[in-house]
């Protein structure tokens, strides 16, 4: 349904990169809509029962909605982190869906005008005609464009959106959704069992490398919207493959949920990457479930960067299994003023031989609090286990907070375990240094913070280490919350 | 006048350098041990407790009026197999006074022991609290050390070595309520046979504590497959004109190490005391200036 | 008489990777045996195997020290027969004093070798300790320091050196000795290394890069090692032609 407009809208911009001359009101770019009327908030069994039909799931999926919903009546709310008595779940909307068509588009032209004009003004398809090799979107809880580059077809990659995925492939998705991260896990992965709604399924078979990323861009729009996406990788045996998730949201007066779920299942001698940059709305409860089993002599790499959001708990689990399984966390937590920041990883050691590093840095500004909560296991199977761990903390003012929690329990004496942990201000002689030199205050400032994340920033892709640095330049500029 | 028996014998050649009263404001038994202002000791005041059957509950307080100094050693090592004890501790320094606290734990492995120790220091004090733990069957230890003054000194070093089925477990916090305070917590552990060890250490840097330098190192050495280690090292920083740092690490004796050792002849019992001695040696350095604190500390070990 | 050492087709593996693959060579009491070749070749690996080091298995072939097999002997008990091995990258131990390192080691060989005799005491043995120091021109206060920690490269070769003269070993076994060390200081050390082949006959294996060495400590063999074997061997000539024809010749 593509209008002369805007297809010319597309070519105007040159494909420089991609997020050039983003400023926050790009993010905080609203859509009304109209279909957003006809969905009730609040959660109930036939909210789940209408969810399933609209999907036309089989039986075994709805049979799981139902266990899982049941299962987030009996949770208590989790007692630590931070406050989140402000969550009322009936002033929610958990699903609407933007267009009418299932399973996306095939292409650009056929995505409905509304939602092309979102994606335009990021320019998000530009990048498929660059790097990357697929690109998925999700937009109100529906998975909207997705399409495919036909070498990865040939191979037997899968890399569709979840609700197709349980059509399609349902025997794969069976074997393993909920199985890495199950329902009666917590609350909000019970939440998350009952209203999940799209998501990406991607699944890379034997000894298939895939050398371009593939990514997932999504945005929550329309006020109260929740997020419940759930995104299922399984790579197979000797597989490689990157995967980046980002997302954004824009801000609003009353609290908006995301509680999406990422389940990574990394075979035997695999490897595999998960970035992610997450920039949600000021007004946004970001409440994630990552989580990765890792098999014998595989790889997990996780990737973060988390900004926005008023509140986020996210921490990025990694299950070392099999002998010799390997998992590096690198991320990077930006505190701006109201928010909270309570971040961190899980780290379990369960076979022989198996290491981990983690290296994390963050940034409290304008009154802002950022908290690493770490969780590093050895379990008495794990023998000769190793695990390096070290994060930073840049306090900008006197008026922010960082708090580092980790808990370290070690079951096997063969282990060799090191943590380490710096908290500090900016350097005033590296500022008057810059300064001297004729550069701005606040500019001095953003380069040294950029100074400071560079080490995790420069293993992301290079179009999302600039956005991530742009990010950052913006939360700099900008300390009215 | 003042006739009651202390539950501790002191040694100190000049008793009235100091002054020892008992209180009877709690109902818990309590004591306290006064440095007069101005007061310079330089000999170390030796406090030992005495043998017991019965369970043991008492408080000792302690203060440092202004500008004094003093090396004050609570030894717990004189054969005490009391069954239960508790204990607290109450540490005040007073502006520009400077106390050297050295507690030697070597209790019965039958005792079971909570301890609570929490220390005010004022302004230009300092306070370094070295604790010494060879004893107990069970021990549960909160230790606090707070600033109360501008340019304050705290320091605690705790050093533990648990071994066959028993249970330590330490909590040290030190919390910079004041401009300019600075200080570390070193944390250090021997774990062997089916122990558990537990190390809890939190800096906490107020809004108020500006200027304070605030670190804490916890190292276990983990030395047979039944133990549980767990090491938590903490930081709570709620201002950013700070320097603050931790470190912890776990790990066994390192085979490379081991194997060094062998090539000159010393075989691997004698290798190993020798690495598990080297392993507290740093920290024990540190109070080598204090001669008779160091003769007991090395008894004890 | 049976030779000090006798390395018979020795075969060693690390993991399951072959890194010696069939390596001969003869040692007597008093003779000095150089080893040079290109990195990798696997002089490391064979100055370790001869001490013991559990990484490395012998997967065929035999060591024989002074006629008997030694290859079910723990590195410990090698050291007590007299076999020496001067690191290449000596470790840094926190915590241990280099003089209770030594005394430690002292005492053990003096368990082993004169069982009934009373072990030496703290203070004769720091005496002799400091005398030898002298001898390697350190100052006295560097046996209270903590095992190589802070030592310069330089300096860690030298305590090597020292440790092999307050043990006197019958086979030493020297690796790479001679690397990062200024004149006055390799001078030192193999004046040293002299005093104890005089006092002890002992039989030296030197693995080097360099000839600098060899002008102080005259080689009587000089053997060439590459790919895991000894594929040359010849007297101090073969050192010359080493220097200036370099290895692709062979």
């Amino acid at each position: 349904m593509s209008t002369p407009q805007s297809k010319s809208k597309v070519q105007k911009k040159p494909p420089t990169n991609i997020f050039a001359g983003l400023n926050r009101d790009t993010f905080d770019y609203f859509d009304p809509s109209e279909y957003m009327k006809k969905f009730k908030k609040g959660i109930s069994s036939q909210l789940i029962a209408a969810i399933s039909k609209d999907k036309d799931e089989p039986e075994w999926m709805l049979h799981q909605r139902f266990k899982a919903y049941e299962y987030f009546t009996r949770i208590p709310m989790p007692d630590f982190g931070p406050g989140l008595e402000a969550l009322d779940f009936d002033e929610i909307c958990f699903f609407a869906k933007a267009a009418d068509k299932k399973g996306g588009y095939e292409n650009w032209e056929q995505v409905p005008a509304y939602i092309k004009n979102t994606f335009d003004r990021l320019g998000i398809p530009e990048a498929e005609k660059k790097v990357l090799a697929g690109v998925g979107a999700q937009y109100e809880s529906e998975v909207v464009y997705h399409s495919l580059e036909k070498e990865l077809a040939t191979q037997g990659v899968l890399f569709l959106d979840m609700d197709v995925a349980v059509h399609r492939h349902p025997e794969l998705v069976q074997k393993y959704f909920m199985k890495c991260v199950p329902a009666n896990d917590h609350k909000f992965a019970a939440l998350h069992g009952a209203v999940w709604s799209g998501g990406t399924f991607l699944y890379v078979p034997k000894g298939v490398k895939i050398e371009k990323p593939l990514q997932a861009y999504f945005r929550m729009n329309a006020m109260n919207m929740g997020q419940f996406e759930h995104t299922l990788i399984i790579i197979e045996e000797g597989a490689e493959a990157h995967y980046i998730e980002g997302c954004s949201a824009p801000k609003y007066g009353s609290n908006a949920l995301h509680a999406g779920c990422v389940e990574i299942f990394v075979g035997k001698s695999a490897k595999f990457r998960y970035s992610s940059v997450e920039n949600w709305s000021k007004d946004t409860y970001n409440l994630n479930t990552k989580r990765a089993i890792v098999e014998e002599s595989a790889t997990m790499e996780w990737v973060g960067g988390n900004m926005g959001s008023g509140v986020t708990m996210l921490y990025p689990c990694s299950i070392l299994k099999g002998r010799n399984a390997r998992a590096d966390h690198l991320g990077i937590a930006f505190a701006n003023s109201g928010q909270i920041q309570d971040t961190g990883a899980k780290i379990f050691h369960l076979g022989e031989n198996t290491s981990s590093r983690l290296t994390m840095k963050s940034i409290s500004k304008g009154g802002g609090r950022s908290i690493y909560r770490g969780d590093l296991r050895i379990a008495k199977s794990a023998k000769n286990a190793m695990s390096q761990v070290e994060c930073d903390a840049l306090i900008l003012d006197p008026v922010s907070i960082s708090d580092t929690y980790p808990n370290i329990k070690v079951d096997n004496n063969s282990a060799t375990i090191s943590h380490e942990a710096r908290v500090g201000r900016l350097n005033e002689e590296d500022i008057f240094y810059l300064t001297s030199r004729g550069i701005p205050q606040a500019q001095a400032e953003a380069m040294i913070v950029n100074g400071f994340i560079n080490p995790i920033v420069r293993e992301l892709p290079l179009e999302y280490a600039v956005e991530m640095n742009r990010l950052i330049e913006l939360e700099m500029e900008n300390s009215i919350g | 006048m003042n006739e009651f028996r202390l539950p501790f014998i002191i040694e100190y050649p000049d008793k009235d350098d100091f002054i020892i009263a008992k209180c009877y404001e709690t109902k818990q038994e309590c004591y306290k041990l006064t440095i007069p202002t101005g007061k310079q000791l330089e000999k170390a005041i030796h406090i030992k407790f005495r043998a017991s059957d019965t369970p043991l509950s008492l408080s000792l307080g302690i203060e440092l009026q202004e500008g004094s100094s003093a090396v004050i050693i609570e030894d717990w090592s004189g054969d005490i197999k009391v069954p239960e004890i508790n204990f607290v501790n109450h540490i005040t320094c007073q502006a520009n006074s400077n106390l050297t606290y050295v507690v030697l734990n070597g209790n019965s492995h039958q005792t079971k022991m909570t301890e609570k120790r929490v220390s005010n220091i004022a302004s230009d004090a300092k306070c370094h609290i070295f604790t010494y733990h060879f004893g107990n069957k069970k021990l549960t230890s909160r230790l606090i050390q707070k600033t109360s003054g501008k340019g304050a000194e705290i320091n605690t070093d705790i050093i533990a070595k648990v071994t066959d089925d028993r249970d330590l477990s330490f909590d040290c916090t030190h919390e910079f309520a004041e401009k300019q305070g600075s200080g570390e917590i070193v944390m250090k552990g021997i774990a062997q046979g089916s122990a558990m060890l537990n190390f809890d250490g939190l800096v906490n840097i107020k809004k108020t504590g500006g200027g304070s330098a605030g670190y804490l190192k916890q190292e276990t050495l983990n030395l047979s497959p039944d133990t549980t280690v767990r090491a938590v090292p903490a930081l709570k920083i709620d201002t950013n004109d700070v320097k603050a740092g931790h470190s912890a690490a776990i790990r066994n004796l390192n085979e490379e190490d081991l194997y060094y050792f062998g090539t000159r002849g010393i075989e691997k019992e004698t290798a190993k005391k020798l690495l598990i001695t080297g392993f507290l040696e740093k920290e024990l350095k540190k109070i080598k200036k204090h001669k008779t604190a160091y003769e007991e500390v090395r008894k004890l070990i | 008489m049976s030779a000090l050492l006798e390395l018979k087709n020795l075969h060693v593996a690390i993991n399951s990777k072959a890194v010696l693959k069939g390596v001969n060579l003869v040692i007597n009491e008093g003779e000095v045996h150089t080893l040079m070749g290109p990195n990798g070749s696997g002089k490391s690996t064979l100055s370790n195997t001869i001490m013991g080091h559990p990484k490395y298995r012998v997967t065929k072939g035999d060591i024989l020290y002074q006629g008997k097999s030694i290859l079910k002997m723990e590195p410990y008990q090698r050291a007590l027969i007299g076999i020496f091995l001067a690191f290449q990258y000596p470790k840094e131990i926190a915590g241990v004093t280099l003089e209770e390192f030594l005394l430690a080691a002292y005492r053990a060989k003096q368990a082993y070798n004169e069982p009934t005799k009373p072990p030496v005491l703290v203070f004769r043995f720091k005496k002799m300790l400091h005398e030898i120091m002298k001898e390697f021109k350190m100052p006295e206060d560097f046996s209270e320091r903590f095992l190589n920690q802070g030592f310069s490269g330089g300096e860690k070769k030298k305590a090597e050196a020292l440790q092999m003269a307050v043990l006197e070993p019958i086979l030493a076994v020297l690796d790479e000795t001679d690397s990062g060390l200024d004149v006055d200081a390799l001078k030192t050390i193999t004046v040293n290394i002299d005093k104890v082949m005089r006092k002890k006959n002992t039989g030296v294996l030197l693995v080097t890069h360099y000839q600098r060495i060899l002008k102080h400590l005259k080689p009587d063999f000089v053997h060439v090692m590459k790919d895991g074997r000894i594929i040359k061997s010849g007297g101090p000539k073969l050192a010359h032609e080493l220097e200036e024809k370099g290895y692709e010749q062979l």
